[in-house]
């Protein structure tokens, strides 16, 4: 629908710390919308201003996920928010960046922060004017993860240079009472959109540019019309969302010089919003999704349509930021997916509890990393998360998509209310047997994200929160406020204050898996039918050489996936014999070639003929480029948008 | 100046000075020897001070000690400089775009 022209239009505002890589599916979306609107629309994705301010390995380096928990990103903005004295920042350094990086790495993030630290009162106030010396009509800026400091930052300087102009904030940082309290902090912000704002910022638009100073809108909070009162409305109809354009983002990343030969940009997409499986069951300590949790999908066609115009346009290696993958896909959007000629590849969250054929339909569609939420692997830990999984079928999904090539992304999770502190040395156990297999990224404590379970009903789970140890060296100064800021909380409880002891065996024995893992290989090397023959390199020595009994190869071959015992001896008995079958068993979990679970085994070597380890990212992508079947040729940017 | 800030001819550690430490430490071998020895000699004799208003600002004194501890804790040689140049370039090589907050 067309409306009345909006003079300096609307501006759309990124600041730092987010990826230099991929585009903001949510401005992207936004701007779209707006642009149907007939109103000028641009997107500023200042975070590539930054890092040619202080260097792109410098950005890079301080904006790096092993970092995050430190909130890094905030703490360098900070102080153009908050005035604080320079004993409160030595103390950050010392006291809270040695808790997230080695002392090495301490060095050099003090010396690289304090350094981008310096340039950032500068680079706000140059990027204010620029925008200011527009004469924007309407600005929105986004903030999710670390933008909230630089955010607020920006505003500031953009009321200084332009005061005329209103600002509008968004983003998940605006989730509800999180939005709220930046509403109430904060003079520089006029508005606020909580939740998704894809109905609600083209209604301010067209109401904005009739006349209204102020629209009230569903969604959007104002100092005159609180949230309470204005609800926003969460999309139902995914498909009649606009296609996103990128345009702004891939104009911006071609324009920083030398970024090309460092990065590859990765185009974003949504097939879905929500999450089914929280809506059933909500994980524990997720605060994903915020009050929007029920699931909603787009339909196969309007999917797979994006996909191919976004690849034709900005290249088929795509990151899917849905929360969990919708399980009806597996009959429709992946079998599309696989026999469109288009070479596809990305990166998509999913449940853990995957069955063969879901992994082969993964690999075949083109998702070859995934982030399947796997946490930890006890059993009882995962049913207090409410994962609804165990942990055999955690490490059958590790072993089925190393056999497939796909890369695994995930965490070790630990400090559950409730938990056995028993279970992580039998945990530390374990993992000594699953070196082939892909190890987790890192080891670190259960956080309680605001709107799970744990932030929501702490009560419930016997624990106290209070928000994470950086949040006071950001928010400096509000004192009693500081909870209206915070969405990562520390848990504290009785049964786990001691998690950091408990744990230690299974720490040491994550870090050795990572150590480890390059050198370690497991798998079948030859399988005649009758006999079996393994190599077997996980403990870090020679590979060692082991042939299996016939009927020793029948059980491997029985548990190839996860099969219940009983099944197992009642159909090689009758070939071996009960007894026999039964001392086969113990002999092969005594080995560490069966893994069991209850009543289910599950065999650890890898199938003949696959990977002998959990491959590499790199490895998968060679591997992927080097089977593209179909030239498609190079993709074409800047190509009309329909 | 503010009478805390100077305390007997010395001032009191800034941020900018942490900085400057840290930058001379890892090009100047000798300069870091020095420092990882005595953190705190080595910076009087720069003319700074580990004192606020008389008292040992222990705020400051953790974060030179944090910082000395590091440097020595492995016998880094004249390559430090390469050795961190490296490290900062090997976050930008493992990037993959994906942000991940939800465990470390």
């Amino acid at each position: 629908m067309k409306v009345p022209s909006m003079p300096g239009g609307v501006h759309l505002v990124s600041l730092p710390f987010t990826s230099l890589q991929s585009p903001n599916l949510g401005l992207s979306l936004l701007a779209a919308g707006v642009r149907q609107q007939g109103i000028a629309c641009e997107i500023h994705y200042l975070a590539f201003d930054f890092a040619e301010t202080i260097g792109v390995e410098s950005y890079a380096f301080l904006s790096h996920e092993k970092f995050y928990q430190a909130f890094l990103g905030e703490w360098i903005f900070s102080a153009l928010v908050y005035e604080r004295p320079e004993a409160l920042d030595m103390e950050y350094l010392a006291e809270v960046v040695p808790d997230f990086a080695t002392p090495l790495e301490t060095v050099l993030i003090t010396h690289v922060a304090l350094a981008a630290r310096k340039a950032a009162a500068g680079f706000i106030d140059r990027c204010a004017k620029n925008l200011a010396a527009r004469q924007p009509g309407l600005v929105g800026i986004t903030t999710s993860f670390q933008q909230n400091m630089a955010s607020i930052a920006f505003a500031n300087a953009l009321k200084r240079h332009s005061p005329e102009t209103t600002i509008l904030f968004g983003g998940a940082n605006c989730e509800a009472e999180l939005g709220t309290a930046l509403l109430q902090s904060f003079d520089c912000i006029d508005a606020v959109c909580s939740g998704e704002g894809d109905t609600a910022l083209p209604a301010f638009v067209e109401a904005f540019a009739a006349g209204d100073a102020m629209p009230e809108v569903p969604g959007i909070t104002t100092r005159n019309c609180p949230s309470d009162k204005q609800p926003g409305r969460m999309i139902t109809a995914l498909d009649n969302l606009p296609i996103p354009d990128f345009s702004d983002f891939y104009s911006r990343f071609d324009r920083t010089s030398g970024l090309k030969d460092l990065l590859q940009p990765t185009p974003t997409i949504e097939t879905s919003r929500g999450c089914w499986w929280g809506a059933k069951h909500h994980c524990t300590f997720c605060g994903l999704n915020g009050n929007a949790m029920t699931y909603r999908s787009k339909s196969p066609d309007r999917a797979l349509k994006e996909f191919r115009t976004q690849a034709r346009i900005y290249g088929s290696d795509f990151i899917v930021v849905d929360n969990i993958l919708d399980y009806a896909y597996f009959d429709s959007l992946l079998p599309m997916l696989r026999d469109d000629p288009t070479p596809f590849l990305m990166h998509f969250e999913v449940k853990s509890n995957l069955f063969p054929k879901h992994i082969q339909a993964m690999a075949a569609a083109g998702i070859r990393k995934i982030q399947p939420g796997i946490e930890t692997l006890d059993s009882h830990i995962l049913k207090l998360m409410k994962k609804g999984v165990n942990a055999l079928q955690n490490i059958q999904t590790l072993k089925l998509c190393a056999e497939a090539g796909i890369f695994v992304d995930w965490g070790f999770i630990f400090g559950f209310p409730g938990e056995d502190p028993s279970s992580y040395d039998r945990m530390a156990d374990l993992m000594s047997r699953l070196h082939h297999l892909q190890p987790p990224a890192a080891f670190a404590p259960v956080r309680a994200d605001r709107f799970s379970p744990y932030f929501t009903r702490p009560h419930e789970f016997g624990i106290q929160l209070k928000p994470a140890k950086p949040y006071r060296f950001i928010y400096a100064g509000v004192g009693d406020e500081l909870g209206r800021f915070s969405y990562h909380h520390e848990m504290s409880a009785p049964d786990i204050d001691r998690a950091q002891i408990y744990t230690r065996r299974a720490r040491d024995a994550v870090q050795h898996w990572i150590t480890r893992h390059s050198d370690a290989r497991f798998y079948i090397a030859d399988d005649t039918g009758e006999t079996m023959i393994l190599h077997d390199s996980r403990d870090g020595g020679e590979e060692t050489r082991t042939q299996l009994s016939r009927l020793e190869a029948d059980i491997v071959r029985l548990c190839a996936c996860m099969n219940s015992e009983d099944r197992v001896r009642v159909a090689v008995a009758p070939r071996h014999g009960m007894k026999q079958c039964a001392k086969a068993i113990d002999r092969l979990l005594e080995r560490g070639i069966l893994a069991k679970e209850n009543k289910s085994l599950l065999a650890l070597p890898l199938a003949f003929g696959t990977f002998g380890k959990a491959p590499t990212w790199a490895e998968i992508r060679s591997e992927v480029l080097h089977q593209s079947h179909h030239e498609t040729g190079p993709p074409v940017r800047g190509e009309a948008f329909s | 100046m503010a009478d805390d800030e100077h305390t007997h001819g010395h001032r009191q550690l800034k941020l900018d000075d942490v900085q400057m430490i840290i930058g001379r430490a890892v090009v100047d071998e000798h300069f870091r020897t020095q420092f990882t020895g005595d953190p705190i000699g080595t910076l009087k004799t720069l003319g700074i001070s580990m004192t606020v208003g008389g008292e040992r600002d222990e705020k400051a004194v953790t974060l030179v000690k944090t910082i000395a501890d590091a440097l020595s804790e492995e016998n880094h040689g004249a390559n430090l400089a390469d050795l961190l140049k490296n490290l900062r370039k090997s976050y930008l090589d493992s990037a993959d775009g994906i942000i991940r907050s939800r465990c470390a």
